[in-house]
């Protein structure tokens, strides 16, 4: 088991300037460059201090990345679908962030690397994929009209697609009015074109 | 063109059979692991063939990718998009099939490993993008206008990005393939409405 900290308080803020200083080297860096030697100096705590809390560096990504990541598919509403401006601002919070965004790069380069995230990685996307989809249908119950497919098939492409504008290079991909207008047009048809 | 390859008949089919083994050797340990004795033996040639005609793994890659990749821009045709069996059948191909998706996914590790595979493919993937949106406008210029649609440009993003999820990533809460295809078909045409 873990070595207890030397005093609680001093012990937690240790433990936060790691939690901190974890966040920016993931995110600068990516999962695998990202060394626990170099967190441990950009966080200002010895070396010491991981091994009190963790065990390996997945374990330290998996702690942040559960308590900081915030998916979209959480945070989206139906409000969000039904008004044009708000799906913009929503896609923009979530997709443009720096912090947000590079998290989840980390995050899924982790998932090729460790068997254990992907695995956990795969419950938590299905556990997603089930929220978005209730928040489309809940869209689209309250608009006049609503397109032909499944929420769950369009709660997939949704989250696909989102995914691959915040951790891949955006060559070729339409900017955040434009992707708004997409999944506009998936979730109620051909309502917007009327 | 690289030197030292003997312009002979012997030299092609030496450089086909290693192109053949690496990729296999991609297909079935991906990029990283896959290391160039590895391949060679595969290959049943000698590490001389591979320094004949690349500089590195990487370079071998490509040339595989290139040459081999199975792609929606290269596989579907405007007449694939107006019939939906066709379109099916299309997916498949590029989805299903192990070797291709094996391919894809040994392509995409090495974009995250070497900066120089990530710049090439950040040059490569609007051609083959520009390519398959050629396709999609053709085909709704083919089909009878119901309405305004969405540009050819946004539709093959899209389509590429999807379909590469399903060929390369867990397919958690994944469509299958005739979904994929009704789905590819309303972002074509324009999404039928219900209501």
């Amino acid at each position: 088991m873990a070595r207890p900290p030397r005093s609680a308080s001093r012990g937690d803020a240790a433990l936060k300037r790691l939690l901190d200083g974890s966040v920016e080297t993931f995110v600068e860096l990516g999962y695998r460059a990202a060394k626990i030697r170099e967190i441990c100096a950009r966080s200002k705590v010895g070396i010491g201090t991981f091994y009190t809390h963790f065990e390996h560096k997945r374990e330290l990504l998996k702690r942040v990345f559960l308590d900081r990541a915030v998916p979209l598919s959480s945070q989206m509403t139906p409000g969000d679908l039904l008004d044009h401006g708000r799906l913009v601002a929503r896609l923009r919070a979530a997709l443009d962030d720096r912090l947000q965004a590079g998290l989840l790069r980390a995050w899924h380069e982790a998932v090729l690397e460790e068997p254990a995230i992907a695995r956990l990685h795969s419950e938590r996307r299905a556990a997603g994929l089930r929220i978005l989809a209730a928040t489309i249908a809940e869209a689209q119950r309250r608009s006049s009209s609503r397109g032909s497919l499944d929420p769950s098939v369009l709660a997939w492409a949704v989250a696909t697609l989102a995914r691959e504008i915040a951790i891949h290079d955006r060559t070729g991909a339409p900017d955040l009015e434009t992707l708004a207008r997409l999944f506009e047009t998936l979730v109620f048809g051909l309502r917007l074109a009327a | 063109v690289s030197g030292g390859a003997r312009p002979t008949p012997r030299g092609d089919a030496t450089l086909e059979r290693l192109l053949d083994g690496a990729q296999e050797a991609f297909v079935e340990l991906g990029y990283r692991a896959a290391n160039i004795q590895e391949i060679c033996a595969r290959s049943k040639v000698g590490i001389g063939t591979f320094y004949a005609h690349f500089e590195h793994k990487r370079d071998l890659l490509r040339r595989v990718f290139v040459d081999r990749a199975v792609l929606l821009s290269r596989l579907v045709t405007p007449d694939d998009l107006l019939d939906h069996g066709r379109l099916v059948a299309r997916l498949r191909r590029a989805n299903d099939d192990p070797v291709a998706a094996g391919l894809l996914r040994a392509w995409y590790e090495a974009v995250l490993d070497e900066p120089e595979i990530a710049r090439f493919h950040a040059e490569w993937r609007p051609e083959t993008l520009t390519m398959l949106a050629a396709t999609v406008a053709e085909a709704q210029r083919r089909a009878p206008s119901s309405g305004p649609r969405l540009d050819p440009l946004v539709v093959s993003w899209t389509m590429a990005t999807l379909s590469r999820e399903l060929a390369i990533h867990e397919r958690t809460g994944a469509p299958d393939l005739e979904t994929l295809a009704r789905l590819f078909e309303e972002l074509v045409f324009g999404p039928a409405v219900v209501g």
